[in-house]
């Protein structure tokens, strides 16, 4: 009896502890979060009542800096994840208190107050961050980037999402046009999207302009678009030649290697042969929040792709880039070696 | 176990930290990529076999040791590629002889073990054979789903990697791309022969840490919501049927033409 009541005691203090721990954990990262953001917000201010910095400058610095790295990524994927409305706090609670009605209240009364103010958020994702980012990427002269999240919701929002970005892109261009003798910007392009009438930014590029590829991929493209693959290989390697004894196949055609499959996951994924900038595998993932993990992101892609972390989309800026494509610079790839 | 280091080196302290830590979900199986065993032996102006006697005899024999002090069941060790044959002869012919008398130790405790290839070619393997499945008419094409392609890749039915630890770089190197796609990534920036306990804490905190990121959560509901979409689709008893002795004929074919060759029962 005693001993039981002895375990039972040490277990609640094990479960208390094992709380405490996590709860510490988790507030200090926001806190850390919080106050690197609101200190470097804060000397930005400071410093632009003296003429020490701008944004113009600091956008003017990161393209400088880009260009001189030995190191620079041809295809950029950004892994986006949504923020959700309720607070760490309230989720924490639930853990002690699970019946705690306390949260939905906070979400329902946030929902009413946003209804009369213009919402660039959907579903929390922001587009105009998205839009920034992506502005960003293309002034340090990323010809391919693949924007990435679990739900989807960029690939539905794609011609919003694709407007900010032509009014980043347009909005940045003198610093491209000044360091790099640029011409025009860029023509964005989107990639594995519902068309319908061919998204092409909605400006009838010249030749002589590049060209910013962009991809757009939700959960289904990874391990779903491999099941597919499976089906449509069984179609075009088997039963058409069941179906056709009269054409038999040839050797190669009914060849099931790697870069078959290579072939038909690419095709689902818009990329096309003229595409000559980059490889269909990204160079680098950017995961933006604190989710350690790719979240379904194109499995057979990913194999030698660097993985960095940057802020959550509310939180990250220009500098968290660079210093990610300085991270990216010094890596080395030995390939075995 | 052979493997395994017998003596627990922990300090009371990573013990309290351990018992604290269980209070929480464990990851069922842990997937490690021991990088970094040249880069440690080369900053002590050692030759590489140094690294490698350091970071693939004592320090996996530890860390092995720790895991199943923390209750992990499956771990998954990225040691060797094809790609490593292109190191010096003398470096692979060492790395062999490490591995022969680990596996030879192994075999002797009566141990069973499972070397993978990598995960491109173990993907590419699942899509052809369920395509050649569909060819014999073992399966229809409404079979196939993930849990299908998944499991005509692993020729033994394990758990997803819940936890990838890799030490000193920062990306997947073809090592389980489909079975850590929605499992945690922890790097660390460390080198493999300095992998601490605390370290492999740190791991397992961050798998727990996830149930308390309001992010992971939104994430969470979304990979929940998908899973009980697959779930409530109405598959028949027949269709089970014929997935599991689809499988089950898969496994059997393979493993009688290795057992054939009567080499090593070393099976991929």
């Amino acid at each position: 009896m005693l001993r039981k009541a002895r375990e039972w005691l040490q277990s609640k203090v094990f479960y208390t502890a094992w709380l405490v721990i996590h709860i510490a954990y988790q507030l200090q990262l926001e806190i850390r979060d919080f106050l690197r953001f609101n200190l470097r917000y804060a000397s930005k201010r400071l410093l632009s009542c003296f003429p020490l910095y701008s944004p113009q400058k600091e956008l003017a610095d990161f393209v400088e800096e880009v260009s001189k790295l030995p190191k620079v990524p041809k295809h950029l994927a950004i892994s986006v994840i949504p923020e959700s409305q309720e607070s760490v706090l309230s989720m924490l609670l639930s853990k002690l208190w699970p019946n705690q009605l306390h949260s939905s209240n906070i979400n329902n009364n946030k929902k009413d107050d946003d209804l009369n103010e213009i919402n660039f958020e959907c579903d929390g994702v922001n587009l105009q961050t998205v839009a920034k980012i992506v502005a960003w990427a293309s002034a340090a002269n990323i010809p391919v980037i693949s924007l990435y999240d679990y739900n989807g919701i960029l690939k539905t929002r794609y011609k919003e999402l694709g407007s900010y970005i032509q009014e980043e892109i347009i909005q940045d261009f003198w610093a491209v046009e000044k360091i790099k003798g640029a011409i025009e910007p860029p023509v964005v392009k989107f990639h594995n999207v519902h068309k319908t009438n061919g998204y092409t930014n909605g400006v009838n590029g010249t030749k002589s302009r590049d060209t910013l590829h962009i991809f757009v991929f939700s959960r289904n493209d990874g391990k779903p678009n491999i099941v597919r693959a499976v089906k449509d290989i069984y179609v075009d390697k088997f039963e058409r030649n069941s179906n056709n004894p009269a054409v038999p196949m040839t050797s190669e055609e009914k060849l099931i290697d790697e870069n078959t499959l290579d072939s038909y996951l690419n095709r689902y994924n818009g990329w096309s042969s003229h595409i000559v900038e980059a490889k269909t595998e990204p160079d680098l993932l950017l995961i933006l929040g604190n989710v350690k993990s790719t979240l379904g992101f194109l499995p057979w892609h990913i194999r030698l792709t660097e993985i960095h972390w940057l802020p959550s989309l509310k939180r990250v800026e220009i500098c968290d880039f660079l210093t990610s494509f300085y991270k990216y610079a010094k890596c080395q790839q030995r390939f075995g070696k | 176990m052979s493997w395994i280091c017998e003596e627990d080196t922990r300090t009371w302290v990573q013990r309290l930290a351990t018992n604290t830590l269980k209070q929480g979900p464990i990851p069922y199986h842990v997937a490690f990529i021991l990088d970094g065993n040249r880069r440690y032996a080369k900053e002590r102006n050692m030759p590489t076999i140094y690294g490698h006697k350091i970071g693939l005899d004592t320090k996996l024999n530890e860390v092995l040791r720790w895991c199943v002090d923390l209750g992990i069941r499956e771990v998954t060790m990225y040691m060797f590629s094809k790609d490593n044959f292109k190191r010096s002869s003398e470096e692979v012919a060492y790395l062999f002889q490490i591995f022969s008398d680990k596996l030879q130790r192994f075999l002797d405790a009566g141990q069973s073990f499972l070397i993978w290839s990598k995960a491109r070619h173990l993907i590419h393997d699942g899509v052809k054979r369920v395509a050649e499945g569909l060819s014999r008419k073992e399966i229809k094409q409404s079979d196939v789903d993930e849990y299908l392609v998944e499991n005509a890749m692993q020729l033994y039915p394990h758990h997803n990697v819940d936890v990838l630890v890799r030490t000193s770089e920062t990306r997947l190197s073809d090592f389980v791309l489909w079975e850590c796609n929605e499992g945690q990534l922890c790097f660390n920036e460390t080198l493999w022969p300095q992998y601490s306990y605390w370290n492999l804490l740190e791991a397992v905190m961050l798998y727990q840490k996830r149930d308390f990121s309001s992010s992971w959560q939104v994430c969470q509901n979304s990979m929940i919501g998908e899973k009980r979409k697959r779930e409530n689709v109405n598959t028949s008893i027949q269709e089970e049927k014929r997935k599991e002795k689809f499988l089950q004929g898969l496994r059997k074919q393979v493993w009688d033409v290795l057992y054939k060759t009567e080499q090593m029962t070393v099976i991929q």
